[in-house]
């Protein structure tokens, strides 16, 4: 699989775009392309639109006869900085041995994170005509209305700590309008950032059928090495009121700001980078945060709240001058 | 063939000596925002003084600013510039003349933080043909973060041997970053990590044939 991100214009936009090809011991081989944007209006908006596309061509050896072209859109709500909701829609149409069915869904949900811990709570309602899909894994309609209508409610939750990441989703599907349905299904990956730029990411469980994007009821285990060319590096949030972090992107070029202090009216970073003049750090919810451009090399860094002490930031090196702390970061 | 390199030399010197003054001039701008009399005074001749001396003269600025954004008395900027310079010099004498501003800044950051002069010149014996700033930055942050000089520099001359990038040098200081503040100590999570961005490095053997390529 291969995948590439890119960001433009401080990230109000984003493009995905991502090939795949899978290669299964009973000769059932695809090769996958996925397009996908994400844009808001601003940096700071709240909301966000998201939307893709995809095409799938299954079983090769047998010329291409088979194939599922899906799209999906999507609008998110930050409601605070830890809680959200989001609603979107999708439909797909999959052609197997040269007949056609269709399938669409919407859904609604919610998600909140605290710390270290994110969750994601999400309800999807589908309706679609691949009953050779659906019965192969094990969902039958009582009647022949031509469609089949399931419901599906998805729990996932994410936990963070340094450079592990742990993801565990559980979905449980039930029958609507005559489906006969009742299906739980639970899959988790955990990943491993050993650099930055490198981690490895492995994870298994059991995955319901998509009839939007054609996909079977399947049991499976991946392992994969993840490669970051110019990953986005969000810093710590400070431990403790008053406290600052800072990251640096690793192309090189901006860090990261962010500091704790929630009753402050105004916070400042400076370095050998700005001659030592104050940039302001702006309020984000609930930290005060600054994307700061620097030039390749070594940079003593400081901040100050509501114009006291200068300080360093927690997680750099220390160096103590002028009866105060700078930070030390260098950039490659 | 003659003629060209005689024309882009002259123009090269013409262009060198028109942004000299140009550079003055911005520090002399910089040096605006000190707004003692006496202490701006005393900076400019100082940097002036140890311009004359062949010492990189920015670091000196930007740390007289710094001082003054901390509010420090005359004073104490003149101990702080005094104690920069001679570092500054003993750096430039350890890099060679060939050694830019920024990499002998480098240095002179690495002797504030105990790092022995020898250790630097053996950095430098390893890539003599091309900056080790970063190298040298990041050797100071591991030693500040309380990892021993001799530990942290082995570890570093290891992976330039190995051919490591200064971005990946860059990520292996970040990492250990993550793991102090998670509380794993400096020395565990250097070994860690830097086994893990040697992993990624070709082996000895070919980073040698490389090299003679």
């Amino acid at each position: 699989m291969l995948s590439g991100i890119r960001h433009h214009g401080d990230t109000v936009l984003a493009a995905l775009l991502s090939g795949a090809m899978t290669w299964a011991r009973d000769s059932v081989a695809a090769v996958q392309a996925i397009g996908a944007l994400a844009w808001r209006p601003s940096p700071q908006s709240a909301w966000q639109a998201e939307g893709g596309v995809s095409a799938t061509a299954f079983s090769l050896i047998g010329g291409l006869r088979d194939a599922n072209a899906s799209a999906w859109l999507r609008a998110r709500h930050q409601i605070t900085s830890q809680f959200g909701t989001m609603a979107g829609a999708s439909m797909g149409h999959t052609v197997r041995s040269e007949v056609g069915d269709h399938s669409n869904a919407f859904e609604v949900g919610a998600w909140a994170g605290t710390g270290a811990l994110h969750l994601d709570l999400s309800f999807a309602r589908m309706r679609t005509e691949d009953s050779l899909l659906l019965a192969a894994s094990r969902v039958f309609a009582r009647h022949r209305s031509g469609w089949l209508d399931v419901e599906d409610l998805v729990l996932t939750a994410s936990w963070e700590h340094g450079p592990f990441e742990v993801t565990a989703s559980g979905r449980k599907r039930s029958g609507l309008r005559g489906t006969d349905a009742d299906q739980s299904a639970i899959f988790a990956t955990a990943s491993y950032a050993f650099t930055p730029r490198y981690s490895v990411v492995v994870g298994g469980g059991h995955q319901l059928a998509d009839p939007l994007r054609g996909t079977p009821d399947v049991v499976i285990a991946t392992a994969l090495l993840r490669l970051s060319f110019a990953e986005v590096t969000t810093p710590p949030t400070p431990g403790r009121e008053g406290e600052a972090t800072i990251a640096r992107l690793t192309d090189g070029s901006v860090m990261i700001v962010r500091v704790r202090a929630a009753a402050a009216a105004r916070v400042e970073v400076a370095g050998s980078f700005s001659g030592w003049e104050g940039v302001p750090v702006t309020f984000k919810g609930d930290v005060w945060e600054a994307q700061v451009r620097v030039p390749p090399g070594r940079h003593r860094v400081a901040y100050r709240v509501d114009g006291g002490t200068w300080k360093a930031p927690a997680n750099l090196a220390r160096f103590k001058e002028f009866g105060g702390e700078v930070g030390l970061i260098v950039v490659p | 063939m003659s003629n060209f390199i005689r024309w882009t030399a002259r123009l090269l010197g013409v262009a060198a000596i028109a942004s000299a003054p140009q550079f003055v001039g911005a520090q002399e701008a910089r040096l605006l925002a000190i707004r003692d009399d006496a202490t701006r005074d005393f900076v400019r001749q100082f940097v002036e003084a140890a311009r004359v001396r062949g010492t990189p003269t920015e670091p000196l600025v930007s740390r007289a600013l710094e001082g003054v954004a901390f509010k420090a008395d005359r004073k104490r900027i003149e101990q702080a510039m005094a104690a920069l310079e001679k570092r500054l010099r003993r750096s430039r004498d350890l890099l060679g003349a060939k050694a830019t501003a920024d990499e002998v800044a480098a240095g002179a950051d690495a002797l504030a933080a105990d790092v022995p002069a020898g250790m630097i010149q053996e950095m430098k014996k390893l890539a003599p043909q091309r900056q080790i700033t970063v190298e040298l930055g990041v050797l100071t942050e591991l030693v500040a973060k309380g990892i021993s000089p001799k530990v942290a520099a082995e570890r570093i001359k290891e992976l330039m041997a190995r051919g490591a990038t200064g971005a990946q040098l860059t990520e292996l200081n970040a990492a250990v970053q993550q793991d102090v503040a998670l509380g794993i100590k400096p020395v565990a999570a250097l070994e860690l990590r830097g086994r893990g961005v040697m992993s990624l490095l070709p082996p000895p053997a070919s980073v040698n044939s490389a090299q003679r390529r």
